[in-house]
């Protein structure tokens, strides 16, 4: 079967999205800070249509050290989430966790469980409230992780939605902790179909 | 030095020496140089997904290795270039994250360097070098002057091909 292009997508069911992706960051957010023990807020949560360069230029320039860490989700809905946050930005977040201080180089193989960690974290509790408010079931894959160029890691949702038009369609959740330098995005990218069964149940319910 | 022109995703462009033409941060993505040694002109497209047939929203020509090919012949060939004259140098088609949809055989990456290839040989233009596949991604800059493809990426020794 062919896959639905974004426009067919109706205002509403835009609103739910941005609500639903509000609630599970909003989540997110709290349980990393308890985590933490950081003072992370949420920054905003947007449904976004960009063009595939925009994207690639929304972490400071395809070309810019970005760390990702990206998980699948399968089950009544399918797709994908993508931590990302400038190379220096994860150092911070890893020193938060480790009680440490200073640039990492080179990540070791603590640092990536580290940051592995925190995505995971994050994007778990984000799908739990998901399933919680949309009463689907959701099965969430492992992390992986991936430093590399910006543009060169978020190719991997772009491609996603380039099987279905000319415009990215995601939903982005922003969160920051102004006092440890940190601005990180949560990228949801799912298909026409999956956000339209995540819509319906709730609007059984309105 | 020329100018340095720059081609967006799924994009492609056409350029002439003293000008290089570049694209930024090449993952799973494949950059395809056709370039003609005499007249020192070169095209560049940014290509995506690896076939334009599979896909209900498939205008953008450029965004597909079957189409992006031809596309990018028709625009060399609009400029008074042979096709007959050209060949090719490409990069990327990387696997950024260790994962596979059930079902698929390679990744994405891979079919986007195998359609690539496959369009090559139908239109009979030999590939000199490539530089593709691996886990990491790459900034590819072309000189028509020279026929260099310089590829960099993040913590690696920059190449050329």
């Amino acid at each position: 079967m062919e896959k639905k292009s974004f426009n067919e997508l109706e205002t509403v069911e835009k609103d739910i999205i941005t609500e639903l992706g509000n609630i599970g960051i909003g989540n997110a957010a709290t349980s990393m800070a308890a985590m933490l023990n950081s003072k992370l807020t949420i920054d905003f949560t947007k449904v976004l249509a960009l063009d595939f360069d925009e994207i690639a230029n929304m972490m400071g320039g395809p070309e810019a050290l970005t760390v990702g860490v990206l998980s699948l989700f399968e089950g009544d809905a399918e797709g994908m989430f993508l931590f990302v946050l400038q190379k220096s930005q994860a150092d911070n977040l890893i020193n938060m966790l480790l009680k440490t201080a200073g640039p990492i180089d080179f990540y070791d193989h603590i640092h990536f469980s580290a940051i592995k960690e925190i995505g995971n974290i994050i994007e778990g509790t984000y799908l739990t409230a998901l399933e919680g408010l949309t009463g689907l079931s959701l099965k969430l894959s492992p992390p992986q992780v991936c430093i590399d160029m910006a543009g060169a890691i978020l190719s991997v949702p772009v491609i996603e939605f380039g099987q279905t038009g000319d415009k990215g369609f995601l939903v982005e959740s922003g969160f920051k902790d102004v006092e440890q330098d940190i601005d990180g995005r949560l990228l949801m990218v799912s298909s026409v179909d999956s956000y339209q069964k995540m819509c319906n149940v709730l609007k059984l319910k309105m | 030095m020329g100018e340095i022109i720059k081609v967006g995703i799924a994009a492609l462009d056409v350029c002439k020496a003293p000008d290089s033409i570049t694209t930024l941060g090449l993952g799973s993505c494949v950059g395809v140089v056709l370039y003609d040694e005499l007249n020192k002109t070169a095209g560049l497209v940014h290509v995506m997904l690896p076939d334009s047939t599979r896909i209900r929203e498939n205008t953008n020509r450029a965004k597909f290795a079957d189409t992006g090919v031809d596309l990018m012949i028709e625009r060399l060939e609009a400029i008074g270039i042979k096709k007959m004259m050209l060949k090719a140098k490409i990069a990327g088609g990387a696997k950024m994250f260790e994962f596979s949809r059930p079902g698929e055989k390679y990744s994405i990456g891979d079919q986007n360097v195998m359609a690539v290839l496959q369009a090559l040989r139908r239109h009979r233009i030999p590939v000199v070098a490539q530089d593709t596949g691996l886990n990491y991604g790459r900034t590819i800059l072309f000189n028509p002057a020279t026929y260099e493809l310089k590829i960099t990426s993040a913590g690696k020794m920059d190449k050329v091909i």
